[in-house]
């Protein structure tokens, strides 16, 4: 893989936990992606380049670069695009364009080596998952799932999940929300359904990710939601915000001065727990859905 | 296309299946097949001494473009780019000095510089232009425009590259109707915006706006120049027909004559916009082998 960013930003990969799109079903991973960049506002270290990536240029996806001034518009965005939160060991990958037909596997295989070699700690993989393959059992709950490759990221996943459950003060005050609405937290998935899918898709993203994941030894968490292909910037908020919760939960690898002197765990984001972080959607999202109209033609 | 067709290609979705992932991943490899620049030796050798380096490189992607390339005048056919997959059955045979046909599935790489540099560079020499042109007149499909793109781009260095492509206007996410005027955008690599910055100039082209996306062979030109830090630009149209409009032509050739103007190249400018390009450009189009899907 060619990446646009010299050695000093690769150096900023090592021992950091990457998120990233598994591209596929209803743009989810996208999406969410998209929300958690908009929102974090992390430095952009590059362009990333594969062979096995269709290609996609854009301007502007997210706000100006604010080192910049004035802002300067005409940002390039390409197919593949690293970011990093500066003083965290977290980095994003976003993905706009999704592997060639058949080059699922192989392109899994180069991301994954390539991220090994860098020296990054995990992944976080933000997915959707097929709406309609729903078992009954997963049609009244959360339409969040987990699946943590380690006891340590099930325990944050689980955490997480604690903190993502609406207190029973809200569902007292608010007895009209909907079980989807109350159940916005991710539960763990099942371990048969995940054994099947497996078995039936495992050359669909989110999958060849996972494979070449377990295959190498490097920890994830996959994080999917069921979703329908349409308006889906819902399911990718709210998948942003699950995401959000598990990054606070997975403890630093290198904590900050302040939580080492008070002697506390630090989250990746170091935020105390139950922040409040309001989600931001960029800019370019609003082309989403075709052009807009003027309402006087009606 | 057929209209079922058409609405396959420009309504993409993500729904694919295992078995259609696996009936493709034995042949995918194919995709990764480069592409094979042939050259005029006797010719690039003298124009070319210290090799393939120039000062503007322009590649044509789009029929509207290709015929403007091969509307301009005193350019001299250097070589061509072989695409794995792009069958040659059917082709012209160009005999002399004559330039394909605008129907022929080719892509020839012309200069317009007629002397080597130490020559032209002398008082009384003919005008030296500095410009390489590639006019690929075949479709490059999605899949191998990569490998197609670092192939080309691989052999020649320039200090500055132009694409020229072309997007469905059923594509396209702004403000402006394609079928009521001629929507021409451009996108630049940092590196080309840098220097736009540093000069103090303001692009003459607008940008094109967010949430609107580039495929294809243009978006991969595009990319590699922004991974290796090369300074770019993408002129993109917004076409309502496949064959091209004389309208958007003579925009086309306005807008890239204003971008070369502004990066100084006003030799270039002068030999891309004039009155007799634009009258055989207009007499080209609609005569290119046609391109089933832009992206």
């Amino acid at each position: 893989m060619l990446c646009e960013c010299g050695p000093e930003a690769l150096e900023a990969l090592k021992g950091a936990i990457v998120v990233l799109p598994a591209v596929t079903y209803a743009n989810v991973g996208e999406l969410a992606v998209d929300v958690l960049v908009a929102t974090l506002k992390p430095q952009h270290l590059g362009a990333v380049e594969s062979v096995n990536v269709l290609s996609v240029v854009g301007n502007d996806a997210y706000d100006p670069d604010p080192s910049l001034s004035p802002p300067q518009p005409g940002r390039l965005t390409t197919a593949l695009e690293l970011f990093k939160v500066p003083g965290r060991a977290l980095a994003f990958l976003q993905q706009r364009a999704p592997a060639m037909l058949g080059r699922q596997a192989a392109f899994a295989a180069e991301l994954v080596g390539w991220l090994v070699e860098a020296g990054v700690a995990g992944l976080v993989l933000l997915t959707g998952l097929d709406a309609q393959l729903r078992k009954d059992q997963q049609l009244d709950s959360s339409q969040l799932r987990f699946w943590a490759s380690n006891e340590e990221l099930r325990d944050a996943c689980a955490a997480a999940q604690l903190r993502g459950q609406p207190s029973p003060q809200l569902i007292e005050q608010q007895p009209e929300l909907s079980p989807l609405q109350q159940s916005s937290f991710a539960l763990e998935l099942e371990p048969e359904i995940k054994a099947e899918e497996l078995e039936l898709h495992h050359s669909l993203p989110p999958w060849p990710l996972v494979q070449q994941c377990e295959a190498r030894g490097l920890p994830y968490v996959l994080l999917g939601c069921f979703s329908a292909e349409g308006d889906n910037a819902g399911e990718g908020m709210r998948l942003a915000a699950a995401a959000l919760q598990v990054l606070a939960a997975i403890r630093a690898p290198a904590p900050s001065a302040a939580a080492e002197a008070l002697g506390t765990e630090e989250g990746l984001l170091g935020l105390p727990a139950n922040a409040a972080f309001p989600l931001r959607a960029p800019p370019s999202w609003v082309g989403l859905y075709g052009r807009s109209f003027p309402m006087e033609i009606f | 296309m057929d209209i079922f067709e058409q609405a396959d290609a420009f309504t993409p979705n993500r729904a694919v299946l295992q078995e259609e992932e696996e009936a493709a991943s034995s042949c995918a490899g194919s995709y990764l097949r480069p592409a094979l620049c042939v050259w005029n030796r006797r010719l690039s050798k003298q124009l070319f001494p210290d090799g393939m380096r120039c000062e503007i490189l322009i590649i044509a992607t789009c029929p509207t473009s290709c015929a403007l390339m091969r509307a301009i005048g005193n350019k001299q056919l250097l070589g061509a780019v072989l695409g794995p997959g792009v069958s040659l059955a059917g082709n012209s045979l160009v005999s002399g000095a004559g330039d394909p046909l605008a129907s022929d599935k080719v892509c020839p790489i012309y200069t317009l510089r007629q002397a080597p540099p130490a020559t032209a560079a002398l008082p009384g020499s003919a005008l030296h232009v500095d410009v390489l042109l590639v006019c690929c007149q075949y479709e490059v499909a999605r899949e191998r425009a990569p490998v197609w793109a670092r192939s080309v781009l691989e052999q020649i260095s320039c200090s500055h590259a132009v694409f020229l492509g072309a997007m469905a206007a059923e594509q396209f996410r702004g403000q402006g109707d394609a079928s009521q005027e001629e929507l021409i955008f451009a996108l630049r690599t940092s590196a080309s915006q840098q220097r736009q910055l540093q000069a103090g100039a303001r692009g003459p082209v607008p940008l094109l706006p967010t949430g609107t996306v580039v495929g294809g062979l243009p978006a991969s030109l595009l990319s590699y120049c922004q991974v290796h830090g090369a300074s770019a630009d993408l002129l993109v149209i917004v076409e309502m027909v496949l064959e091209g409009r004389p309208a958007l032509l003579e925009a086309l050739a306005a807008a890239l004559g204003q971008l070369l103007r502004s990066r100084g190249l006003d030799a270039a400018a002068a030999a891309m916009y004039n009155g007799a390009v634009l009258a055989a450009a207009r007499k080209g189009l609609g005569t290119a082998a046609v391109c089933d899907v832009y992206v």
